[in-house]
């Protein structure tokens, strides 16, 4: 009953992988520029190590940093799959098939895809590292686990707010993940900008973040190791544990709010 | 036969805020025959169609198939085809065909060859590069690929020229003859003359004919008049209690009797008719006699 969207998955994954593919080689090539060259075997590993431009500790929580952000943009282009189907559900509304099953199925196949879309450029970064030697120098610790949490969590929760507000809804998918991108940012901006907030509408805007993945993933930057807490959540958010278990909570809960209105639309 | 009825729609009302799209309707379609359901644009056709597979839901009433509210379980012996294309415009009629097999147990991969060649269609051209007729084409050929038990069709011949309405014609008597229920909509009132056992008439969501086409076509005469110059003043005919309704096309009079309607040429032969008939009903009569008396009353009165 997936097949449709098992082939609109691997449309957008193929676009995905020619995209993310294309960026990472351009950086690749642009940043070691005059230095590299397309012989990854031992030019570019020589010419990097010349110039010494190999950091002695590469932490893996920044790998997955990229993934997670390349995972978020992605989840949120998936996030409609349920919405596109709205234009002509009478097909996929007539097959023997409970709805719920169906919509359930629809986002199972696409957390798949954004798992695949978190690895992509993970792998991608391994690779890259991997060729010019450094791969003795990447660090797990317990920043590692907690990116891949949240940074997955966050592509997860987009994903089920999102979902939500539009599953039950025809059209106007594309624009509902433009506005939640516009959304994200502005709260996050103004909630970050405590001399020129009031305070009043700053603890609102604390308030509304609790629903703002970026909120969530903010904190988290290549620079800095552990757990910290976000000045863009209210302190009682502010744990690692926290923020994980929010983010995979609110996640949840819009998927299982997104399959409900679903069932509920009417054509 | 089996008398128990393969669709039942009782005391059936869908309402939008206080529009009654369809209120109180009640049909039945027996296993087997082929109901064909009529009215002009608006008058709750595709309304009941939705509420009846589930996709809205009904305001008062039951509606069942195979003696159950609709399922999942219902769609494996039922297609449906919506009056508005449905298909994704992306994918090609290969990619249509493969969802169906996937979803059906009872697909028939060889039914729906016959069914590509029958209306010529192109298996890797994207639908959305298809005109409306073969979009229309597209969907039976994947309605009729299941070999379904029940077939509810709204608007099938929609954009098909009259050569492909024929085929489409063909398959549901087809399709019936080996065993199907078949319930459709269509504007084409000869094609469902032809079809239909059994003719459902709306009008602003009110059943307002239901019986078998035979019955309806033997339940009036029309008593057909030409005239050399205009038509006469026909004293007192319209109030004729054998006469239902007379409508005035140029130097024709077209009398539509309920029952003597030999009582009725001798009194229109006093007025000297160049011409006069007996004719029996068609199926158009019938729906334009429910459904739009007055427009051609109005629109026919000028000599």
């Amino acid at each position: 009953m997936t097949y449709v969207q098992f082939l609109r998955l691997r449309k957008a994954l193929t676009i995905y992988g020619i995209v993310v593919g294309s960026i990472f080689l351009f950086g690749l090539i642009v940043g070691h520029w005059p230095n590299a060259r397309f012989d990854f075997g031992h030019g570019l590993h020589h010419a990097l190590t010349e110039t010494s431009s190999i950091p002695k500790s590469i932490p893996m929580s920044g790998v997955l940093f990229l993934a997670a952000w390349c995972a978020i943009i992605f989840a949120t282009v998936l996030s409609t799959s349920l919405n596109k189907e709205n234009d002509g559900v009478e097909m996929v509304w007539t097959k023997p098939i409970a709805r719920e099953r169906l919509a359930v199925q629809y986002i199972g196949l696409d957390l798949s895809a954004i798992l695949v879309a978190f690895a992509c450029p993970a792998v991608l970064c391994i690779i890259a590292i991997a060729s010019v030697g450094g791969l003795e120098y990447l660090r797990f610790d317990a920043r590692t686990w907690q990116t891949l949490i949240i940074g997955l969590g966050t592509a997860f929760m987009w994903y089920g707010l999102v979902q939500a507000l539009t599953s039950w809804q025809r059209g106007r998918g594309g624009m509902a993940v433009g506005l939640s991108w516009a959304a994200a940012f502005l709260v996050l901006s103004f909630a970050e900008a405590t001399h020129f907030v009031p305070g009043p509408l700053h603890q609102i805007l604390l308030a509304a973040d609790v629903l703002n993945p970026l909120a969530y993933f903010s904190s988290y930057s290549l620079s800095g190791y552990g757990a910290h807490a976000s000045p863009v959540l209210p302190q009682v958010f502010a744990g690692t544990e926290m923020r994980s278990i929010l983010t995979w909570s609110i996640g949840f809960l819009g998927c299982a709010g997104a399959v409900g209105g679903w069932k509920r639309l009417e054509v | 036969m089996n008398s128990t009825p393969v669709i039942a729609i009782r005391d059936f009302t869908k309402r939008y805020g206080s529009f009654d799209a369809v209120s109180n309707l009640t049909l039945e379609v027996e296993p087997g025959s082929i109901c064909g359901l009529l009215g002009p644009n608006g008058s709750g056709k595709t309304t009941t169609f939705k509420c009846l597979l589930g996709l809205a839901r009904q305001t008062a009433g039951s509606m069942d198939v195979e003696g159950a509210p609709v399922g999942p379980q219902t769609f494996e012996n039922l297609s449906y085809v919506p009056e508005r294309s449905a298909l994704y415009e992306w994918l090609t009629l290969a990619d249509h065909l493969e969802f169906n097999r996937r979803s059906f147990k009872n697909y028939d991969a060889k039914r729906a060859d016959e069914l590509v060649s029958l209306f010529r269609l192109e298996r890797k051209k994207k639908v959305g590069k298809l005109s409306k007729g073969q979009q229309t084409a597209v969907a039976l050929a994947l309605a009729f690929s299941i070999r379904p038990r029940i077939l509810i069709l709204d608007e099938p011949a929609s954009g098909l020229d009259p050569v492909f309405q024929r085929v489409v014609l063909d398959l549901i008597i087809e399709a019936a003859a080996m065993g199907s229920t078949v319930l459709f909509s269509s504007h084409q009132i000869g094609q469902v003359e032809r079809a239909a056992d059994r003719v459902a008439i709306l009008k602003n969501g009110k059943l307002i004919v239901d019986g078998t086409v035979d019955s309806l076509k033997g339940s009036e005469k029309v008593v057909e008049a030409i005239f050399e110059q205009r038509v006469p003043d026909v004293d007192g005919l319209a109030d004729d209690p054998r006469v239902r309704r007379i409508e005035r096309s140029g130097r024709i009079l077209r009398a539509y009797v309920q029952s003597d309607s030999e009582g009725i040429v001798r009194r229109l032969n006093e007025f000297s008719p160049k011409n006069i008939s007996i004719l029996d009903l068609n199926l158009e009569d019938i729906f334009i006699n429910a459904v739009g008396g007055e427009i051609a009353m109005a629109g026919g009165d000028g000599a």
